[in-house]
């Protein structure tokens, strides 16, 4: 991976397409009909949006998009341990939904000023796109929280399990100081956490959630059953979120960190098995 | 929850029900009706009127409806040329002594042709 | 007093039917009309929402990047079907709550399609373009439906298949003309699709004893359009060298008419009573995110904001 570029590039597409793999597995299955319709938009934009990124990539790493997509070693994917993690019950993928898509926001609001021009402008149209994806998130996560007993329970579990992963969305990447010092990321990870932290730590304290940021369950899968109870629930201090003078700041490590340098939780490898095994196991095959 | 009727202008101007969603609330409904009746780019202005009310409430931020990026996976212009494509493939199948040649209706001209807009 | 008044207007109901008249919603309508119709549509709208079930299972498993966006596309498609179903479906008097409650609790019926596993891309295929295709020709016919709200809806879904029917078509396009494996791989499909695609039409049916074509629900027998699905996919099957494993399958030219082999009815009637393959495990699956998100189903109720 010679090219910085990649790293850069590679970290978001892969971001975005396999929490697009996650949110398409909602569809025809979601609890709601409107919403398995609107739902399963959001998890095509997310991976529409991934080819784009691997068409930027594709002279850079000499592959196509559908090379990169599905035609790589587990280790070499980069995508953010959160984004890898099963969808569990609908509390946990809104939780999900909405600390993925306002961190995205963050940083690709920054990306619209990258001094390489190409993805500046795919980023710009991009961000057209992941309005959409905002409105949803904020729509059902104040619902949720400002809502029915259950359902306000359901976003809480569901925010406990993923906040801490949802930092390492922010980890640094490999090559991060060329990239910061050449303005193709014009502002580091650690700064856009800061921003994304201190206003996630406000939101949630807007609606009393933020307590979530103070506890945090193991993640493993949360299999939705019908008494409605989350499997294996153990209580961990939440590395890396601490409150310091009224704000909420990241100290130290992260969670579910490795992901930009290609390491991955236990869910990673099913999730790659499935999703590359046809490309894979027939080859010279056009579909 | 509720039903919305979800509107859209008539090639007149006024306003005609395209469908409906069941919503708890307006702006949710706004939201999935968004998706559920216009992703494929059917119009870009559309309301909601509460089903049994008057009141009509008309979507203000439309941008992006029916995406901006390349959706032609969802559209038929994506599929161009697959008509010519079965052609070829009958001709490659004939030259490898495939076709299976027997009595067939004297013109099976393809329906679903018909219809492509 | 005499019984006649609800009798004369049924009958200058069925006058306007059988005259070619088109019923709107809210008009007053013979409960006989309104009890056959709504259990079609509802049976439709199961259809459509369980029709997502097979091919979503190769969503996931996508061989290119543009397949998993057009089949998360397709079946993003059928699930809006359903809802476009059953909103005609309730104005008809049944709440689309109690419909998902009668299907996931097994009281309801679906088409018998939806009750097998797609084993291999080659099923995909062929649900893209056989199984899409069969729906196509009975959908179609359904435009001339009597009853003027579902033929609005029809019209919808007509275009969005006729745009499925082309990925589908597109699929078994690069199978065949692709590595032995691949074509094997369809043919195999092919092979163990064809009953139930045979079933997907119906049982001959006796036309004067068919309640709904008596109230112009649908206006055409079960073999005319088993007929036309023939005509219009085994020649283009034949064409690129894919067998139909009916060895009795054949085009009488002095009849004018498709020769095939009758099917096992009796699995087909264990399979929409809910002993296909696939049908237990699909619908307790579709109960249990059902029972469990009930809590959902609460954030829509209207209950007022809490303080936070």
């Amino acid at each position: 991976m010679a090219d910085p570029r990649l790293d850069l590039l590679l970290a978001l597409a892969d971001d975005e397409l396999i929490l697009g793999h996650r949110h398409s597995e909602w569809t025809g299955w979601a609890p709601h009909l409107e919403e398995d319709i609107a739902f399963s938009s959001i998890g095509q934009d997310e991976m529409a949006h991934a080819r784009l990124l691997y068409e930027l990539a594709e002279p850079l790493a000499g592959r196509t998009p559908d090379e990169l997509a599905l035609g790589r070693e587990p280790r070499d994917y980069r995508n953010a341990v959160i984004c890898e993690r099963p969808n569990g019950d609908w509390g946990y993928t809104i939780a999900r939904h909405y600390l993925y898509d306002t961190a995205d926001d963050v940083r690709t609001r920054v990306l619209e000023s990258s001094s390489w021009k190409d993805l500046a402008d795919a980023v710009r149209v991009i961000r057209l796109e992941e309005r959409y994806h905002l409105e949803h998130a904020n729509a059902w996560f104040r619902r949720l929280a400002e809502g029915p007993v259950t359902a306000r329970d359901r976003l809480a579990r569901g925010l406990e399990a993923a906040v801490g992963e949802a930092l390492a969305l922010f980890e640094e990447l490999p090559s991060e100081e060329e990239l910061v010092a050449e303005g193709l990321l014009p502002r580091s990870n650690e700064e856009m956490l800061a921003e994304w932290l201190a206003q996630l730590g406000s939101e949630l304290e807007e609606v009393s959630l933020d307590y979530v940021l103070t506890s945090h369950t193991r993640v493993g899968e949360m299999v939705p059953t019908s008494s409605g109870e989350a499997e294996d629930v153990v209580s961990l201090e939440v590395p890396g979120i601490e409150r310091r003078d009224g704000r909420w700041v990241h100290v130290g490590r992260f969670a579910g960190e490795g992901g930009r340098r290609g390491r991955h939780s236990e869910d990673f490898q099913p999730l790659w098995d499935e999703m590359t095994m046809l490309h894979r196991t027939v080859p010279g095959a056009t579909w | 929850m509720r039903v919305w009727e979800v509107l859209q202008r008539s090639r007149t101007g006024e306003w005609e029900v395209a469908g409906a969603v069941k919503a708890g609330d307006l702006e949710m409904a706004m939201l999935l009706a968004r998706e559920t009746h216009f992703r494929h780019g059917e119009a870009e202005h559309y309301a909601l009127r509460a089903k049994g009310s008057d009141e009509i409430h008309e979507a203000t931020d439309t941008v992006g409806i029916g995406g901006i990026i390349d959706r032609s996976y969802r559209r038929s212009e994506g599929y161009a040329g697959v008509g010519a494509r079965l052609k070829q493939v009958h001709r490659a199948m004939a030259e490898r002594g495939l076709v299976i040649d027997r009595p067939r209706p004297p013109t099976h001209r393809p329906r679903e042709e018909a219809s492509h807009g | 007093m005499t019984t006649t008044t609800y009798e004369e207007r049924t009958a200058a109901f069925k006058a306007r039917i059988d005259a070619g008249e088109k019923i709107e919603a809210g008009e007053w309508m013979p409960d006989e009309y309104r009890q056959a119709l709504l259990k079609f549509i509802e049976m439709h709208a199961n259809s459509e929402v369980m029709g997502c079930l097979p091919e979503r299972e190769w969503i996931p498993r996508a061989p290119t990047l543009k397949r998993k966006l057009s089949l998360t596309a397709k079946v993003q498609d059928e699930a809006g079907h359903g809802q476009l179903l059953y909103r005609v479906a309730e104005d008809l008097g049944k709440s689309r709550e109690q419909m998902w409650d009668d299907l996931v609790n097994g009281r309801t019926k679906f088409h018998n399609v939806f009750h097998y596993p797609a084993e291999s891309w080659g099923d995909v295929a062929v649900i893209g373009w056989l199984i899409d295709g069969a729906a196509l020709v009975t959908q179609r016919a359904l435009l001339d439906c009597s009853y003027l709200p579902y033929v609005r809806v029809m019209r919808r879904i007509c275009a969005e298949e006729s745009v499925h029917l082309r990925h589908g078509e597109e699929l078994t396009l690069e199978l065949v003309s692709g590595t032995p494996e691949q074509r094997e791989m369809f043919q195999d499909a092919v092979n163990r699709w064809w009953r139930p695609i045979m079933h997907f039409f119906g049982p001959p049916s006796k036309p004067d004893k068919d309640v709904l074509l008596y109230w112009g629900i649908k206006t055409r027998s079960n073999e005319d359009l088993r007929q036309e699905f023939f005509t219009t996919y085994v020649p283009k099957l034949w064409d690129i060298g894919i067998s139909v494993p009916d060895p009795d399958l054949r085009y009488d030219e002095g009849k004018g008419e498709w020769i095939w082999s009758d099917p096992d009815w009796d699995e087909f009637w264990q399979v929409v009573r809910g002993n296909g393959p696939k049908t237990k495990e699909r619908l307790t699956r579709r109960k249990e995110i059902w029972d469990h998100h009930a809590w959902i189903r609460e954030v829509f109720a209207g209950i007022p904001k809490v303080a936070v």
